[in-house]
């Protein structure tokens, strides 16, 4: 391990020069420490990456990445510390650090209401007279850009907010790698990305590194890490714990320095065999989107779903919850299943938990608690209609028990929760309306790999329990590994169906690419 | 109500009382607090500069003016923590005077009864822009401004025919003008609406439901409520003490008039945004709004004292206000985002607070 790395935090300042020293071409953060109130999200970190490296950034969610992250590309400033560029003080303004180091946001920094163009430009748009925007150049030096990244194409003048969200994140990327800054920062730059986009993405921080920048990555997929990085720093709790090279760390060891224990499993084993049917689907049509397809959910059953980027999946799963139109035949346990409206599907017991839960899940200005609760506010009435908050509280900390969130921090407002969290948060609030059926759309997304473990065995107990839960995610082992049978969407429609004995990556990758055979 | 608040260990902050929970859990005093002081402020230094200004009679005086503007403020408030907005206030409580005195004159029913009618058509007015809203996606802004000229519209033609319909029934001179010991009816009427309002905003699924609506009404449909129906109510609980106000404020000035309610345009929201809630909605409480016409009524009657004309008045009560809400919004420190988010947080720009839902995102159905 880097001998710096393992200087304990809070160290005089002395020893932090006498670290700079030993590499000074590249970046270089020693101590680092920054506090919110009570809360320590940095307690003297390190970090040391070399230009020409492509440098991993791991740990679970909360130990403190993104507030390193933030700190190195100057959104918040440390409260001790210092950050270097090649044996320089980088300063910590804003402004001028952002010139120096760039990061493409997991939580992505577009402006949704602009074009492709603008925002990939947004720092250096092309202006003319009065400082007017040359739309022309504006669009011709976009294509420029997009040419030299290769590969990846995206129409200039379409509006970010019409762009999946695969395409906003690699625009995220672009964007990130055509500033030429020296530093570059990619957090979690393939969370919502399919192989070929993911691929690209690692193809280009070599290429960059390559260059002679230097490229901090930051994923929780721990293969990419492995195949793309020449370098490892692990976080926990605000901490460096380990620095090392790829073929120096076994998973195990890197899960362990993660989480600071072992962990037995990340997949739970199947559970029994599921009965009788809860969820018919027959001629499902989404217009232009899905369809026709048919197919069942089973009681207790994990119904695995798996496409490739933009295949109508999310619009097969937001129609399933009511908040799309659709045409075709639904029946719930033997009943039709008129889910017109998100309320509708709610009350017959089918809830969703949606992709992008900052945008379609949380209530941002709110503390965890209101989050949790309310979907579920008309249970918790007592006289008067008056909500019984002794009853609310008790179950909030009940849901959050099950679902592995600290009660202590119910009180907090949302945002101040890692990603893994507020996740865990949108799943008690699923499980607080008491459903039967629950829609899971890429509910893993940017999520920890402890985290993942504890979901997907809150998932198994739950279907254990007789609750049934379709599964959708981008990760195909998690697909391949957690569910019972697996549905593969291709082109809005159903390309096959995978049971458990039969399952495997290549075998559900192909089908989802049309080069398998219609299986069972 | 502390339900059971669990202490906190060193970790995290203990579970906090309700109202600051849904203001995201801010530790210090908080907008309202920091409204209240001001309102403190203002008061404390006119009374030393002219001690007449502390005098009962001068305190029932603002206590009555301030009544019209918060209850005002009480359909403003909901309609904005839902995330939208309501202009035709001023429009409906000319309409809740005038109309009271018509119905009076030509029906002659008891009193209570005349004022529940009203209030029922207020309800259905407020309605109108919430269907308007909801159902046919017009932005809040234009639609209850175009409710708003509706009403002037009509008031203006039936009114032409009976102009001498100015008269006031009893019942709401005797609301306006009576007393309770020192205290006013009108404030004791506004102490019951506020109560009332908070209770149902912080202890009621409904108002719940509002607060998420103003905050991420993408969110809340998909978590299962029903946006639209939340937007609704709020526009009627607006139509609702809009014409109360109206009808109040004719029975205090004895007469009622085409102009009567245009005053209150303005300090009905500027009320809303003193108190600290947030224009986008999803954020606040009606106490803040209670601190806010309670600065506004302060300032209207202390500023006279200071011989300033009436140009300098507007100028002085601008200035003020626009402080005041950059100091209560101050004092809550930058409880937002840290970090660039990718969507428009809902409603990031109050004008357009609808429109996300109402555009090309939303393939609503609801």
């Amino acid at each position: 391990m880097d001998p710096a790395a393992a200087e304990a935090a809070g160290t005089a300042r002395t020893t932090v020069r006498a670290g700079v020293q030993e590499q000074p071409s590249g970046l270089r953060a020693t101590g680092v420490v920054k506090r919110f109130g009570a809360t320590i999200a940095l307690d003297g970190a390190e970090l040391a990456a070399a230009r020409g490296e492509v440098h991993a950034l791991v740990g679970e969610n909360g130990a403190g990445k993104s507030t390193l992250i933030r700190i190195l590309s100057g959104v918040l400033q440390s409260d001790a510390g210092s950050v270097e560029l090649d044996g320089r003080p980088i300063p910590s303004r804003s402004k001028a650090r952002t010139a120096l180091v760039r990061t493409a946001f997991q939580e992505l920094s577009l402006v949704p209401a602009l074009s492709v163009a603008e925002n990939l430009l947004f720092d250096d748009l092309p202006t003319g007279w009065h400082r007017r925007l040359r739309r022309r150049e504006l669009w011709r030096r976009s294509e420029a850009v997009m040419a030299a990244l290769g590969g990846r194409y995206l129409d200039p003048r379409g509006r970010v907010e019409d762009l999946p969200l695969a395409d906003r994140q690699v625009l995220e990327v672009m964007k990130c790698i055509a500033s030429g800054a020296d530093v570059l920062v990619l957090d979690e730059p393939t969370s919502s990305l399919g192989k070929t986009d993911a691929d690209w993405v690692l193809g280009q921080a070599r290429r960059c590194a390559a260059d002679g920048r230097v490229v901090l990555f930051v994923s929780h997929r721990l293969q990419e890490v492995r195949d793309v990085v020449d370098r490892i720093t692990v976080l926990r709790n605000g901490r460096t714990v380990l620095t090392c090279a790829p073929h120096e760390a076994s998973d195990d060891r890197l899960i362990t320095a993660m989480l600071g224990r072992r962990m037995d499993h990340l997949y739970p084993p199947r559970g029994q065999e599921p009965t009788g049917t809860l969820l018919s689907v027959k001629d499902l049509e989404v217009p232009g989107k899905v369809g026709p397809v048919s197919f069942e959910v089973r009681r207790g059953e994990l119904l695995g779903l798996f496409a490739l980027p933009g295949q109508g999946q999310h619009e097969l799963l937001q129609a399933l919850a009511g908040a799309l139109p659709w045409k075709g035949e639904l029946s719930l346990n033997g009943q039709p299943y008129a889910c017109r409206s998100p309320h509708r599907a709610a009350t017959q017991g089918v809830v969703l938990v949606p992709e992008d839960r900052q945008r379609d899940a949380l209530f941002l200005e709110h503390s965890t608690l209101s989050n949790m609760t309310v979907g579920a506010l008309g249970k918790l009435r007592g006289p008067l209609r008056l909500i019984n908050q002794g009853v609310e509280l008790s179950q909030a900390k009940q849901q959050a028990q099950r679902v592995g969130l600290d009660v202590n921090r119910l009180g907090d407002p949302v945002t101040g929760l890692s990603g893994g969290n507020q996740q865990k948060t949108v799943l008690a609030r699923a499980l607080l309306a008491e459903p039967s059926l629950l829609l899971l759309d890429d509910c893993t997304r940017g999520v920890d790999v402890g985290t993942k473990a504890e979901i997907f065995d809150l998932l198994r107990v739950l279907c254990q329990a007789g609750i049934s839960a379709l599964f959708h995610s981008s990760d195909i082992s998690e697909v391949v590994h957690v569910a019972d049978r697996v549905v593969v969407i291709a082109r809005g429609r159903i390309a096959g169906t995978v049971t458990a004995d039969g399952l495997s990556e290549e075998r559900v990758l192909g089908l989802a690419l049309g080069v398998g055979a219609a299986a069972s | 109500m502390m339900s059971g608040s669990p202490h906190a260990p060193e970790g995290g902050p203990a579970v906090r009382r309700f109202g600051s929970r849904l203001r995201g859990g801010v530790g210090r005093a908080g907008p309202t607090g920091a409204a209240f002081a001001l309102a403190a402020l203002i008061f404390v230094a006119t009374a030393l500069y002219n001690p007449g200004f502390a005098g009962l009679r001068n305190l029932q005086q603002m206590s009555i003016f301030a009544t019209f503007i918060g209850l005002a403020a009480v359909g403003e408030t909901v309609v904005i923590l839902a995330g939208g907005l309501d202009l035709s206030v001023p429009w409906l409580m000319t309409f809740g005077g005038i109309e009271l005195g018509k119905l009076d004159k030509v029906a002659a029913l008891p009193g209570p009864a005349e004022v529940l009618i009203l209030l029922a058509i207020g309800v259905a007015i407020g309605l109108v822009n919430g269907i308007g809203v909801t159902k046919f996606k017009v932005p809040p802004i234009i639609m209850t401004l175009a409710v708003g000229g509706l009403i002037e519209g009509y008031l203006l033609a039936v009114g032409t025919l009976q102009s001498s319909s100015s008269s006031v029934p009893p019942i709401a001179n005797q609301v306006a003008h009576g007393k309770l010991g020192p205290f006013p009816t009108l404030l004791l009427l506004w102490l019951v609406a506020a109560v009332v309002t908070v209770v149902v905003l912080r202890r009621t699924a409904l108002g719940r439901h509002i607060y998420a609506v103003g905050s991420n009404a993408r969110a809340a449909r998909l978590s299962g409520l029903r946006v639209e129906r939340v937007r609704l109510v709020t526009y009627a609980v607006a139509g609702l003490t809009s014409t109360l106000a109206g009808i109040v404020l004719s029975g205090y000035l004895g007469t009622s008039y085409l102009d009567m309610g245009t005053p209150y345009l303005f300090p009905a929201i500027a009320a809303v945004a003193l108190g600290g809630t947030a224009i986008a909605g999803g954020k606040g409480s009606y106490w803040g709004s209670v601190a806010g016409a309670l600065i506004l009524t302060l300032l209207s009657a202390a500023l006279p004292l200071l011989h300033l004309g009436t140009a300098d008045l507007d100028i002085v009560y601008g200035v003020v206000i626009l402080l005041g809400v950059g100091a209560t919004k101050g004092l809550v420190g930058r409880t937002g985002r840290r970090h660039p988010v990718t969507h428009p947080s809902p409603g990031a720009d109050a004008s357009s607070a609808h429109e996300p839902m109402s555009g090309q995102r939303e393939r609503s159905q609801l």
